[in-house]
């Protein structure tokens, strides 16, 4: 993948805002990272910045004076000297290292040089400088001498850039003392800086040499072979040393990133878990208290499919069933009308199939039918152990009413769902019941009455009878054939309530199984906490990819 | 004044090693006053007798060629040099035979965390090694030296290995002379001047000499410029430490320049750790003249200043402490403080009720304590209480379409039920008050960070769901927890039973006003004649007003009988104390953690230390 994408990759990875704690925490850090990170990559094509970096009287400006051949930083014997970066760039540039001195010279082919303040002295204003600069640099020549190539203080500062800036290494004073390149360079390799050339030179030497004022010394090769690296080496390979470099830091980043986060993933998931588990827990206590409340008296079902049926009952059974389910209701609806429940309810009619709005509300019980069931706050207990679990782990969530709010919604939504197809299929027995099943009924028993009715008059036109005394049948025949005809209605009416009676038990099995269905694979109030923390899981995730596109 | 400042050393040092548990309260605390403890350790407490031995210590940059001068102070190669930074890792120190018998005494002229190991017979390298203890001082023989002065080499204060930094700090606190070796690249360094700076501050004599000097006119011109601008910058930011004249001195003392170039680098390298060093010729004058100033210095006189100005500075430097630990102390106290309370406010929010147990509970209480017509009313409220929970329930079988009024209260009130309500009570309220202290420990960031922190990481280490059972399990620990309850309320009414008005209350509230109404039936009935003439109608009437009546009561028992009585309170506080001592043990302490430690601590030692330090100001402000 290309650093570009990379950094893009990063920016959305940062862009959104996050409720998880210690992801919020490194957001801002990382905006401005990557802020940075996207300035660095747009000045891929121009000039190299190369940083002349080092403790104070390490011969920095002396050495920038020898490769310009001219006088122009101020050197001196007190310390320190410089106290303001001097930029040696090629003529129409901006002028973009704040207060400087810039010196122009058309000799330089896609190259600055800088010479910095000090980073050790007792001005500390220098290294702050220096750190500064250091945001831009691409190269940092590190110029040391004997004395003070190993200071704290100037490594301090590379050690949070550590990859992120090509490092050469300078032992200036050459002339004075002797050869520390490879104790230096060790050193820098044992910090964890990668260091690729390390040059030794005598500054003062050479730029004398240069101004002619005395002859080439014996590290004038050295010099030259320096002066030719900076010059002429370095520029034309700028690409890949800024690309070097960004994709140092890019990994630096990430890596960072990674440490704050990656310890926080078993903890993740096992709040994902704990919070499905305390879900389940809340949904099996709803299921388990509508059960026992609505969903275990199958009378209700039966009642409800009896009152379906006996509005749209016809006929001589259905008019025995409307009057049999009247007279069967006829003591409960007494006591519901005489109970403090039914003088106390607003609402009579309510039964367990309301046709109104959702059945929920926080904080009061309200009933279906003449269940009284729970309310949200019966599960603030679980939902301040999730709030609980979810603060331990740096979520900042709403707070508790929104949960309940959301339970309610939510709630609400799986009663409608279960309620809603439940009544329809209830009113849909009840039309088989009545338009299918109830003329069959009627028909069984039309027959025999037809028969009772008719015989005699089909005697009394076949001439079987003569006279009209004889017409009437006897009234052996008549009590007889009607006691059998209200046998027959007897058995039918027994045979339809029953009928009617299985089919409500079957509608409340039917129910049952759908609601436990839709309790099981549902959610409770906890969608934005869960969204949430699989938000912050497919961060973490997201990352480890962004790190493997890196790597690869 | 050496017992006040061992006392004052063992105080402070119990305190650290508590606080040391806590590495970012210990930063907080103890940020800046390293230089100050160590002042304590190393030259205070063991060094107050005054032995009349100048310690000189030899110390500045790395590579400026501090063991060379050290060498070339003794005029004897002695210490191991090399051309690579941060060589000597360890302290050497020189001394005559008598100093040095001394030296390997420990704690008698070297302070007790030093290590004394003779030199001779040990690997030089062993000055380098990273495995030789840090506190090891090497005790090398030099009987040039006189008695009065034991001259030390240290380690360097400004390169990578910044274990070095601290051995050179607790030697600049054990030295009484600083030998500052200064180099053209290292006078105006950050480390270096503020290192000398403290030296001053704490009353040492600082001696600047310059290394690495070129040897012409014109360098050692420009040599002496360079000291005089050191000079300058140590003294900057003294003014609260050192008075006019001080700084004046240090102005005016003397200042060597030398050029004194390590063996190796002289081409001798064989004879690097033995036999007499080959000095330049211009640079023994010097090297004379240094020893000499080093020799003539009044002794007595130093260690009496640097003892004055150390107690002076460290008395100071106390009371600013002092003032940071009262800080952080109280930091610490509110921390402590507000989970405590939240505790108790969660243990408040905590209501046990024990329901309509509390009826049974005074009618069992009338049986055995009532006399005979007390029985005999509370027996018969008592079954005429049950009268309409009877109807209802014979009613409900009858009809069997009303569906069960579940109200959680008809059926017997069981002790799992009880427990089970109860638990998920308390856990709620554990769960809620580990949400409110990790927002509480939010809130503290702004006053103490670190404190917060601790809070924070306390409780994250705890599982809430787990906490909150331990705790449930706790405080509900027996499975009777109606059981205590009765023998609370019995002892309530014992006590108050002796009270006719009280004994009078219960009469009318529980028997008289229920057994009167029906009373008042009978009466009615009676006068009216068991007539079949009756109209049922009527019958019916005058029953449904007791019926009504006891409905009434009996849900104002359930709802209030236990507070009418107060015979709930003693029950609920004990059930109260014991869920708050369950959140303190099981959530509150061990979120908090160390933080209870270090108050204790704080407690313990601040205000002896607070005196300590005031004794010590006074005895400097006497000696001055």
């Amino acid at each position: 993948m290309q650093l570009g994408e990379i950094i893009e990759r990063l920016n959305q990875f940062a862009s959104e805002d996050a409720a998880w704690g210690p992801l919020a925490g490194a957001l801002p850090d990382l905006r401005r990272r990557i802020e940075w990170l996207r300035g660095q990559y747009e000045r891929i094509p121009s000039p190299l910045v190369v940083l002349l970096f080092g403790g104070t009287g390490t011969g920095k400006s002396t050495l920038l004076n020898a490769l310009a051949g001219a006088p122009i930083a101020e050197t001196g014997e007190m310390r320190p000297t410089t106290g303001k970066p001097t930029v040696y760039q090629p003529p129409g540039i901006p002028e973009e290292f704040g207060p400087a001195a810039y010196i122009e010279d058309a000799r330089l082919d896609n190259l600055i040089l800088i010479d910095t303040p000090d980073t050790d002295s007792v001005r500390t204003e220098h290294s702050e400088m220096v750190v500064s600069l250091l945001t831009r640099a691409d190269v940092v020549i590190f110029c040391g001498t004997q004395q003070k190539y190993a200071n704290e203080k100037s490594i301090a500062l590379l050690r949070p850039i550590m990859n992120e800036r090509k490092i050469v290494l300078v032992q200036t004073h050459a002339d004075a003392n002797p050869d520390i390149q490879d104790d230096w360079k060790a050193r820098m390799i044992e910090e964890g800086f990668e260091i690729e050339r390390a040059f030794r030179v005598s500054a003062l030497e050479a730029f004398e040499a240069k101004t002619q004022r005395r002859p080439e010394g014996a590290f004038a090769a050295e010099f030259a072979v320096l002066d030719e690296y900076i010059k002429r080496k370095l520029p034309p390979v700028r690409r890949s040393v800024k690309e070097q470099n960004l994709s140092g830091a890019v990994m630096n980043t990430v890596d960072a990133l990674t440490r704050s986060l990656e310890g926080k993933r078993s903890a993740l998931e096992a709040l994902n878990d704990r919070l499905a588990k305390i879900e389940a827990e809340i949904a099996q206590r709803c299921f388990e208290q509508l059960q026992r409340q609505v969903l275990d008296e199958p009378h209700v079902w039966v009642v409800a499919l009896a009152e379906a049926v006996s509005e749209r009952a016809f006929g001589l059974i259905g008019a025995l069933f409307r009057l049999l389910h009247g007279l069967r209701m006829l003591p409960s609806r007494i006591t519901r009308t005489l109970s403090p429940a039914g003088l106390l309810r607003k609402n009579r009619d309510s039964n367990l199939f309301p046709a109104g709005p959702a059945p929920f509300r926080s904080g009061e019980t309200r009933e279906i039918g003449c269940c009284p069931y729970f309310s949200a706050a019966s599960f603030s207990g679980e939902h301040a152990e999730a709030a609980a679990h979810l603060a331990r782990e740096g979520f900042e969530m709403s707070p508790l009413d929104q949960w309940e709010k959301d339970f309610v919604e939510e709630m609400d939504g799986h009663l409608a769902r279960y309620l809603e197809p439940a009544r329809r299929r209830l009113t849909r027995s009840a039309k088989v019941l009545t338009r299918w099943t109830l003329p069959a009924f009627e028909l069984l028993w039309l027959g025999p009455f037809l028969f009772t009715a008719g015989f005699p008059i089909y005697r009394y036109y076949a001439g079987l009878v003569r006279h009209m005394e004889v017409v009437l049948p006897e009234a052996s025949f008549l009590s007889r054939s009607l006691g059998m005809l209200a046998c027959i209605v007897f058995i039918e009416l027994l045979l339809y309530s029953c009928l009617v009676r299985w089919t409500g038990r079957a509608l409340r099995r039917r129910a049952m199984r759908y609601l436990q269905r839709g309790f099981e694979t549902s959610g409770f109030g906890f969608a934005a906490a869960r969204f949430e923390v699989e938000r912050a899981l497919g961060k973490v995730a997201e990352l480890e990819r962004v790190r493997e596109a890196i790597e690869s | 004044m050496g017992a006040i400042l061992q006392e004052y050393e063992a105080r402070l040092r119990a305190l650290r090693e508590v606080t040391l548990r806590e590495p970012s309260l210990d930063e907080v605390l103890f940020d800046g006053f390293d230089a100050w403890e160590r002042l304590l350790t190393f030259k205070l407490a063991p060094r107050l007798a005054g032995e009349g031995c100048l310690i000189v210590a030899v110390a500045g940059g790395t590579n400026t060629g501090k063991s060379t001068v050290f060498n070339a102070l003794l005029g004897r190669a002695i210490s191991p040099v090399s051309p690579y930074g941060a060589y000597t890792r360890r302290t050497l120190v020189a001394a005559n035979a008598f100093r040095k018998s001394q030296c390997l005494e420990p704690g008698k002229l070297l302070p007790d965390p030093f290590i004394p190991r003779p030199w001779n017979g040990v690997d030089p390298s062993d000055v380098n090694s990273e495995t030789t203890p840090a506190m090891t001082v090497f005790v090398a023989l030099h009987d040039a030296l006189p008695d009065r002065m034991a001259v030390l080499d240290t380690p360097d204060i400004d390169s990578v290995v910044t274990t070095n930094w601290e051995l050179a700090k607790t030697i600049r606190e054990a030295g009484d002379i600083l030998v500052a070796v200064l180099t053209a690249q290292k006078y105006a360094d950050k480390c270096v001047v503020d290192f000398f700076r403290q030296a001053l501050r704490d009353g040492r004599l600082v001696v600047p000499v310059i290394n690495l000097v070129e040897d012409t006119a014109q360098g050692r011109e420009v040599a002496r410029r360079q000291v005089s601008d050191f000079v300058e910058h140590m003294l900057a930011d003294t003014s609260d430490s050192l008075d006019a004249a001080a700084r004046q001195a240090v102005r005016d003392g003397p200042v060597f320049v030398l050029n004194a170039r390590s063996q190796v680098e002289l081409g001798n390298e064989r004879r690097a750790n033995s036999g007499v060093l080959p000095c330049p010729a211009a640079l023994d004058d010097e090297r004379a003249t240094l020893m000499s100033y080093l020799a003539s210095v009044d002794a007595v006189a130093i260690k009496n200043k640097i003892l004055a100005d150390s107690l002076k500075h460290f008395a100071e430097r106390g009371a600013a402490f002092l003032e940071r630990a009262d800080g952080v102390h109280a930091a610490v106290r509110t921390c402590i403080r507000r989970i405590e309370e939240m505790a108790h406010a969660a243990a408040t929010r905590y209501e046990p009720r024990p329901g309509r147990e509390v009826v049974t509970v005074v009618y069992d209480f009338i049986q055995q304590h009532g006399r005979w017509p007390d029985r005999m009313l509370g027996a018969v409220t008592a079954q005429v209480l049950k009268i309409p929970g009877r109807l209802i329930k014979g009613f409900r079988g009858i009809l069997t379409l009303v569906p069960k009024l579940n109200l959680g209260t008809s059926g017997p009130y069981s002790e799992n039920q009880f427990g089970a309500e109860h638990r998920r009570k308390i856990e709620e309220i554990v769960h809620a008050l580990y949400g409110d202290g990790l927002s509480a420990a939010k809130a503290l960031r702004a006053q103490s960070p670190e404190a917060a922190k601790v809070l924070e990481e306390g409780l994250t280490r705890l599982d809430p769901t787990s906490v909150a059972t331990a705790i449930a399990e706790e405080t509900l620990n027996t499975a009777a927890y109606i059981g205590p309850y009765r023998t609370y309320a019995f002892q309530e009414l014992e006590s108050r039973w002796g009270d006719r008005a009280f004994r009078w209350k219960v009469r009318i509230f529980y028997d008289l006003g229920l057994l009167g109404s029906w009373a008042g039936v009978l009466v009615l009935l009676w006068v009216k004649g068991w007539a079949p003439g009756l109209p049922l109608s009527e019958i019916l009437a005058s029953f449904s007003v007791p019926v009504a009546q006891h409905a009434v009561t009996h849900g104002a028992m359930y709802l209030w009988g236990d507070k009418l009585a107060g015979l709930i309170d003693r029950w609920q506080t004990v059930q109260r104390a014991a869920l708050e001592q369950a959140i303190l043990t099981r959530l509150a302490y061990p979120a908090l953690g160390t933080l209870r430690d270090v108050n204790a601590a704080f407690e313990e030692h601040l205000n002896r230390i607070k005196e300590l330090n005031g004794q010590c100001q006074e005895c400097s402000s006497a000696k001055s």
